[in-house]
């Protein structure tokens, strides 16, 4: 069986229409959607891990969305929007739910700050970490659309046009999010380190 | 103005250091697709054993009710030699 885990593809590398069969398949044959679970899984992952701050709790949400995606597919209806758009509210709705029943939010995400400050000499070890968890602070302190935003542009690379797709705005209505999300990020860091640094620390 | 600017361009520069992609363990993939698959199949399944106890069910009750039928129909027949319809006239 054709198997993507260890070959990391590119989620576009589907037409919308091939994507559209794979999705219909998948409603009768498991293996189907083992395939969309392949393709989607990364991305899913990458957002609940932003959204809650550690490993465990991304692991523990991705398998609750996909739980979900499966219960829920045999009603699943193609509206012009890809498949992940679907997966991703899915997402969207464990993360708001989970955090509401803890009435929690992820203070900083701390396997980042250590996977990140593990190089360098001790004083910048401990200057970048400290920037880090400056910025995750501010990160956090955002509303989960905010978020959503800063995850699909950064850690997914994605274009304002593409985020507008997933979030179900106009692609200039994201231009003016993503625009107010910097100030309000910039309000933030103010409050804790008087504003974005100058140096932006050492490279890595 | 352009010092707010500079301050917002500094912000993504930061951001783009620090929201990079994270993968999740092969072994934890593995698993959860494995996981889900079974689940998929026990779903796919479970309508079929309706279906086929339905099935089982819908062809005893016809088979009861044919049989049920002749039973009848043939009781009446001896009921009918036994006390013949009375001609009047």
């Amino acid at each position: 069986m054709f198997s993507l885990i260890e070959e990391h593809p590119c989620p576009s590398d589907l037409s919308p229409d091939d994507e559209a069969g794979l999705v219909e398949r998948a409603k009768r044959d498991p293996e189907a959607f083992g395939l969309l679970y392949e393709r989607y899984v990364g991305r899913i992952y990458r957002y609940l891990y932003y959204r809650t701050g550690n490993h465990q709790d991304a692991e523990d949400l991705t398998a609750r969305t996909f739980y979900r995606a499966l219960e829920h597919l045999p009603r699943y209806q193609e509206r012009g929007l890809p498949f992940v758009a679907w997966l991703y509210r899915i997402a969207h709705n464990i993360v708001v739910n989970w955090q509401r029943d803890r009435q929690r939010r992820p203070v900083v995400a701390l396997d980042h700050v250590v996977m990140h400050a593990a190089e360098g000499d001790p004083q910048g070890m401990i200057e970048e970490a400290e920037e880090q968890e400056r910025l995750l602070r501010a990160f956090y302190a955002l509303s989960a659309d905010r978020q959503e935003l800063l995850i699909l542009k950064f850690v997914e690379g994605m274009t304002n046009a593409q985020i507008g797709t997933i979030m179900g705005r106009s692609e200039g209505a994201i231009k003016s999010l993503y625009h107010r999300t910097l100030l309000e990020l910039k309000k933030h860091l103010e409050g804790t380190d008087g504003g974005a640094r100058s140096d932006t620390g050492p490279d890595h | 103005m352009e010092e707010q600017e500079a301050t917002l361009a500094q912000i993504t520069e930061r951001l783009q250091r620090w929201l990079v992609p994270v993968e999740p363990p092969l072994a934890y993939v593995r698993s959860l697709r494995a996981e889900l698959i079974e689940a998929a199949r026990r779903r796919h399944k479970r309508p079929h054993r309706l279906r086929r106890i339905l099935l089982v069910g819908a062809a005893i009750a016809g088979s009861v009710a044919s049989v049920a039928g002749v039973a009848v129909f043939l009781l009446l027949r001896r009921r009918a030699r036994v006390h013949p319809p009375v001609i009047v006239g």
